[in-house]
C-alpha cells in the first residue's frame, strides 16, 4: 500500500485550502473519517446465509464434509468488499479475521455425528459442534476461531459433517450463517 | 503511555528528513502503518493449539495444558506459558475456546469448560452429555477484561467424573483471543 506520510519536502496544508490539497490530514483520513471516527476501512465484516435453500447431504458422500450453501440473496451486510458466493468467501486482505459458523443439521439416522468445519482453500483448519446424534433429529453446530487469510485469493467456507450420506443442512437465516470480521492484521 | 502529541514548540519536521525526527507522522504511526491503515498494535490476537499432544482430563478440576512449543498458529505480543496466557495490553478481549473429547464419556454427565483470570473463575461453558460417544465438543465464548499485563489467564476444564482426554488435533482443540476494546 502507498506510503501517505506527510514528507519532509511537502508543504504542510490543511484541510480546505482554496487551491492546495490537504497534507496534513491525509494519512489520518485513510482509516477514519473526517469527524476522527473509525471508518470501515479496517474492520471490515461479513454475514451471509443461506436464504431458505437447503444443503442436502445427498449432494455429497457419506463420511465426508460438504459445503454448505448460501445465497448472494442472503448477504445480510458486506463491509470492506468481502467476495461472497454461495460455497465460499475471500477476504479484502490479509489479516487476522474471527469467523463464526454456524447450521442447524437433520438426521434421519441413529447413532452419527454431527459437526460443522472451516476450511481454508481445501484445507480443514478448525471443526466444533461435534455431537453425537443418538436418534434422528436436529442439532445445532457451531464453529468459532480466529483464522489466518494470507491472501486475498485464499478461499475459506464451512462445511458439515456427513456422516450418513443424508443429512440435511437447514436453509433458514436465524439458524444457519456464516460470519466473520477483520481483528487485526 | 507516552504522551505523543506534537508540542507548539517543536519544528513541524515531515518523514523522510536527513537529519531530523518526524514530528508531523508521529502520533497516527503509533497505531496505524505508514499507509495510514491500522496495524496490529491495538488488536492484537492469538491462536493456538495443543500442539498434537492429546491431554489426559481428570475428573478433577484441571487447567488445559497449553504448548510453548509450537502450537501458536499466531501470536501478536501474547506471553504463552504452559498452563497460561498473559495479554499484550490491558483492555477487553474475545475469549474463544473449543475443546473436543477424544474417547468416551458416560452418560449423564456434565462437563465444564472455562477461564481462570489469575484465581477468579470468570468464564463458564458447560455441556451435558445424555448419550456416551466417542467424540464430543464443548465451545464457550465471552469478553473478558484485562486489567493488567500482570493478569494470568488459565483455560480450564471439568469433566464429571469420567476420564478423559482433549483431542491432541489442532483442528479439534484450540483457543483463539482478541482484544476489542481500550
Amino acid at each position: 500500500m502507498a506510503d501517505v506520510r506527510v514528507k519532509s519536502t511537502e508543504l504542510m496544508v490543511g484541510y480546505n485550502h482554496a487551491t492546495l490539497t490537504d497534507t496534513i490530514n491525509r494519512a489520518f483520513l485513510i482509516a477514519h473519517d473526517s469527524s476522527g471516527h473509525h471508518t470501515t476501512a479496517d474492520f471490515y465484516a461479513f454475514s451471509i446465509h443461506p436464504n431458505g435453500t437447503k444443503t442436502t447431504g445427498s449432494s455429497g458422500t457419506a463420511g465426508t464434509c460438504i459445503d454448505i450453501k448460501f445465497s448472494t440473496n442472503g448477504i445480510l451486510f458486506n463491509r470492506g468488499g468481502f467476495e461472497l458466493s454461495s460455497t465460499s468467501v475471500k477476504m479484502p486482505s490479509s489479516g487476522d479475521y474471527f469467523i463464526i459458523g454456524q447450521a442447524r443439521i437433520a438426521h434421519n439416522s441413529s447413532n452419527v455425528y454431527a459437526s460443522l468445519a472451516i476450511y481454508r482453500n481445501g484445507s480443514e483448519l478448525k471443526t466444533g459442534g461435534i455431537d453425537h446424534v443418538a436418534a434422528p433429529g436436529t442439532v445445532i453446530c457451531y464453529v468459532h476461531s480466529l483464522v489466518h487469510c494470507n491472501s486475498t485469493t485464499d478461499v475459506f467456507s464451512v462445511k458439515f459433517w456427513n456422516d450418513d450420506g443424508l443429512a440435511t443442512c437447514s436453509g433458514s437465516a436465524v439458524d444457519t450463517f456464516f460470519q466473520g470480521w477483520k481483528v487485526g492484521k | 503511555m507516552a504522551d505523543v502529541r506534537i508540542l507548539y514548540t517543536e519544528e513541524a519536521i515531515g518523514a523522510g528528513h536527513p537529519t531530523k525526527s518526524d514530528v508531523l507522522n508521529r502520533p497516527i504511526l503509533v497505531a496505524h502503518d505508514a499507509s495510514g491503515h491500522h496495524s496490529s498494535v491495538d488488536f492484537p490476537a492469538l491462536s493456538m493449539d495443543v500442539n498434537g499432544t492429546a491431554r489426559v482430563l481428570s475428573s478433577a478440576a484441571g487447567v488445559i495444558p497449553l504448548s510453548t512449543s509450537g502450537g501458536e498458529i499466531f501470536n501478536r505480543g501474547y506471553t504463552i506459558a504452559s498452563t497460561y496466557f498473559k495479554m499484550p495490553q490491558t483492555g477487553k478481549y474475545l475469549y474463544s475456546a473449543t475443546l473436543t473429547f477424544h474417547g468416551s464419556t458416560g452418560i449423564n454427565e456434565v462437563s465444564v469448560l472455562g477461564l481462570y483470570r489469575n484465581s477468579s473463575w470468570i468464564l463458564e461453558g458447560e455441556i451435558h452429555n445424555q448419550f456416551s460417544s466417542i467424540l464430543h465438543c464443548m465451545e464457550i465464548n465471552g469478553i473478558v477484561a484485562c486489567n493488567s499485563t500482570t493478569d494470568v489467564f488459565k483455560p480450564a476444564v471439568w469433566i464429571y467424573p469420567t476420564v478423559a482426554s482433549a483431542a491432541s488435533e489442532a483442528i479439534f482443540t484450540f483457543i483463539s483471543v482478541c482484544r476489542v476494546a481500550p
